[in-house]
């Protein structure tokens, strides 16, 4: 036979584990809206029964003895989570790489009718003109104005170009910062959770809080993540293992230090260098896309650099052959700005005309020599334009490789497009997979409020009515004292 | 049934909303612009093209300037040339005159001194300019081709084909050039310019006023003798006939290849703007699409994201 107050004790375990249960939910509506928590369920138990020692009528057969939370869990979908790190690894260094092909775009800015290549052939037609007629001045002036806006075309593109990835190392180096502070926060909540599961209980809101780290992690540089067993039983030990590569950001409770400086040795090995020269590869997330946006963009710079110094060393040499109309030869028609001591390689940030022809249009030289020389007066004809003619033809002279200037360009102009659309349809098509997953994510781990307003209703009406037992069980032992327990006392 | 979180729909409705309004900037920019291909990754094999077309359609322009210059400049020497054609048919009436042996020396010398008249004529058409080039000075174009000499002679002071600065020519195509003058050396040189020698030839409109002046009727005219005085006078004539004949089917010729490249420069257009720019119709029914989709998007949104169980709790 149990004891009296059996049933209260029955009662008061319902009302303990419903109380939970709405604590849990309204946790959850409290955290409707918080990114990267996960949904928490309660799974309740039933006690173990009371069972008689020996059953008779007055003892009949086990009683039950109630409820009891038996845990609360977090609702997590593992395997999408991996997915979403390695989506959010790539949209991390797609979104930069996008952003970058774009500014590059602007800064060529074709096809507009006022970039390089349209400069390049006002330049030339300007020659074609001054071969008609070499003596005019005005032609003349015109093939200055057109070299001087190619050369400052040359220049804005340049510094343009230049402008798109100054600080990658400063901005490498402050994402790295951020990777090594989360390791660390990583590092320190893999301790907290495994002292508490190696005592049995769920450090959920822990488990939520890490994620949230490695998730953010993940957008800064690609990760591989893998859960710690506890070496004597194999058992899960809630730590997990992060790192990039082959590289070990966090083993356990301890957490490596990712180092900063760029490496761009080679154009397929892009990553981060220690001081002892070792190199951690990287192929996603933000800092990949930095150190790619980095090389990319050295490419362009390179590659308008090449047309520059093409462009100048094919009229220097043609030029050079020709007299101008004051009877000046041998010169460069453009130059390197910034000529120092010795030959200075002319590139697209420094090209310009040459201290000769500057301000000086008489100087161009559209004439070539008389031959043989004429024993007396000049040695060219003031009408002759051929090495005008030339000069023009340069546009379409294959001068790099089977290039002419105008190929060499275009395609240049091809080439950043294409980069671009790539960047940008992966960039889309990655955003779309991300938003999918998250989905997935959210549909397992997010909180339906329509869900907890349900669960809400019915662990308060099991409340109320685990309350009702427990009045009920009050009446009874209220009459057991009122009817039974009334002694009278002697005087 | 898949669960469906509260947090899903939001995020959902917000992909959704922003989707369909990126579709829309894009559609609005295109619709505006009138433009497929604003940066090159919008079509980066078009844009290539574009550019090509557009390099060619600017060399084609300059030919086309290059080409009118020339038209120019020939016109300019063929009618020159013109003047002096007609100006030798007047010296020759004057020689034949002045061969039928009925003129006393006061005419005589009335003939000779109107062929100096022609002589100093076919020097100023010599020197003809077109703006500030002497067409008939070869590549020498700033130097006055026929000048007077100390001896009342002309002397040409021009290019010429032993020093190799004779020959204009103008980018007329690609790796396609043309020769636009008609040297003086050629054409009017052996007409007014002696040669100081030795031995010293006399230039042949000279010669005809020195034998006109001394009544010499044989050298100026003997039958069937190319070397008197109207039968050099007649090759020349018609050496200068046939320069201007040629410039004549030049200057067709630059007309019609100046059509042609015109023709070729709107075709090239055509080519360019069929890939470059929108087709009107298509962008706006694809920003009218693109506006319902986005102004659904919004709908939905507006009328799924009020409602929870909330409003049906009392």
């Amino acid at each position: 036979m149990p004891s009296t107050f059996f049933g209260i004790e029955t009662a008061y375990s319902a009302l303990q584990a419903d109380q939970a249960a709405l604590a849990v939910t309204g946790a959850n509506i409290a955290n409707v809206n918080t990114p990267g928590y996960s949904r928490q369920t309660v799974t309740m138990q039933t006690n173990d029964p009371w069972e008689p020692a020996s059953a008779g009528p007055a003892s009949p057969g086990p009683l039950g003895t109630g409820i009891s939370v038996g845990s609360i869990n977090r609702v997590v979908n593992a395997f999408v989570n991996q997915q979403i790190y390695s989506a959010n690894s790539q949209n991390g260094s797609l979104s930069n790489l996008t952003t970058m092909a774009n500014q590059v775009q602007s800064a060529f800015n074709e096809p507009s009718g006022t970039g390089i290549g349209d400069d390049m052939t006002t330049f030339f037609n300007a020659f074609s003109t001054l071969a008609s007629d070499p003596t005019s001045e005005s032609d003349r002036s015109t093939v200055l104005s057109a070299a001087q806006a190619v050369v400052d075309q040359f220049h804005s593109v340049s510094s343009a170009l230049s402008q798109i990835a100054p600080q990658v190392q400063t901005q490498v180096s402050a994402d790295v910062t951020q990777v090594n502070q989360y390791a660390t926060q990583i590092a320190q909540l893999n301790g907290e959770i495994r002292g508490q599961v190696e005592q049995g209980e769920q450090p959920n809101d822990l488990e939520d809080q890490r994620d949230e780290l490695i998730n953010k992690l993940s957008g800064l540089v690609n990760v591989n993540t893998t859960n710690g067993v506890n070496a004597g039983t194999g058992q899960p030990n809630g730590v997990v293992d992060v790192s990039i590569g082959s590289f070990s950001l966090v083993q356990d409770t301890t957490a490596a230090s990712l180092p900063s400086t760029v490496s761009t040795a080679s154009a397929n090995d892009l990553g981060l260098q220690n001081s002892s020269g070792q190199v951690v590869p990287v192929t996603g997330g933000e800092i990949y896309g930095l150190i790619k946006s980095q090389t990319l963009v050295a490419g362009y710079q390179s590659s308008l650099d090449n047309l520059a110094s093409n462009l100048a060393s094919a009229v220097n040499s043609i030029h050079k052959t020709g007299y101008g109309l004051d009877g000046s030869t041998g010169n460069e028609f453009f130059s390197a700005s910034t000529a120092g001591a010795g030959q200075t390689q002319v590139t697209a940030a420094n090209i310009s005309l040459s201290a000769a022809v500057a301000n000086n249009p008489d100087a161009i030289a559209a004439a070539v020599p008389i031959t043989p020389t004429p024993a007396t007066g000049e040695p060219f004809a003031s009408g002759n334009g051929d090495i005008a003619t030339q000069i023009a033809g340069l546009a379409t002279t294959p001068v790099m490789g089977n290039s002419s200037l105008d190929d060499y360009y275009n395609n240049l102009i091809g080439q950043i497009g294409a980069d671009a659309q790539n960047f940008t349809n992966e960039s889309d098509n990655q955003t779309s997979i991300l938003q999918q997953l998250q989905s997935q994510q959210s549909s397992a781990s997010g909180v339906s409020l329509d869900e907890e307003l349900s669960n809400q209703m019915m662990y308060e009406q099991a409340y109320q009515a685990a309350a009702n037992v427990m009045s009920v069980q009050n009446t009874v032992i209220g009459t057991i004292m009122s009817t039974l327990g009334s002694v009278s006392t002697t005087s | 049934m898949i669960r469906v979180s509260s947090e899903q729909v939001a995020q959902n409705v917000l992909y959704g909303i922003q989707d369909s309004y990126s579709k829309l900037s894009t559609a609005i920019s295109q619709s505006n612009s009138g433009l497929a291909i604003q940066q090159p990754s919008d079509n980066p094999a078009g844009t290539t093209k574009v550019l090509d077309f557009n390099n060619q359609i600017a060399d084609l322009t300059q030919y086309d300037n290059n080409m009118s210059t020339a038209s120019g400049f020939m016109s300019t020497s063929s009618s020159a040339l013109t003047s002096i054609s007609n100006l030798l048919q007047q010296a020759n009436q004057i020689g034949l005159e002045a061969a039928n042996g009925t003129n006393d020396s006061t005419d005589l010398q009335g003939l000779a001194s109107q062929i100096g008249d022609i002589i100093t004529q076919v020097a100023q058409l010599g020197n003809t300019q077109y703006g500030s080039q002497y067409v008939f000075a070869g590549q020498q174009t700033s130097t006055i081709p026929f000048a007077q000499g100390a001896q009342g002679d002309y002397q040409y002071n021009g290019g010429t084909a032993a020093s190799s600065d004779s020959a204009i020519n103008i980018t007329v195509g690609q790796n396609q050039s043309m020769q636009i003058n008609v040297p003086g050396e050629q054409a009017i040189s052996s007409l007014i310019c002696g040669s100081a020698g030795p031995p010293a030839v006399a230039s042949i409109l000279g010669k005809l006023q020195t034998d006109i002046a001394d009544g010499d009727t044989s050298a100026i005219s003997s039958a069937n003798s190319s070397q008197s005085d109207l039968g050099q006078l007649s090759t020349a004539m018609s050496a200068i006939t046939d320069a201007n004949a040629t410039l004549g089917s030049q200057i067709t010729q630059l007309t019609n290849m100046q059509n042609t490249n015109k023709a070729t420069i709107t075709s090239l257009t055509g080519f360019a703007s069929s890939i470059e720019d929108v087709d009107l119709p298509t962008a706006l029914v694809s920003l009218q699409s693109a506006q319902t989709a986005y102004q659904a998007a919004l709908e939905s949104a507006s009328q799924t994201m009020q409602n929870s169980l909330l409003n049906y709790l009392k």
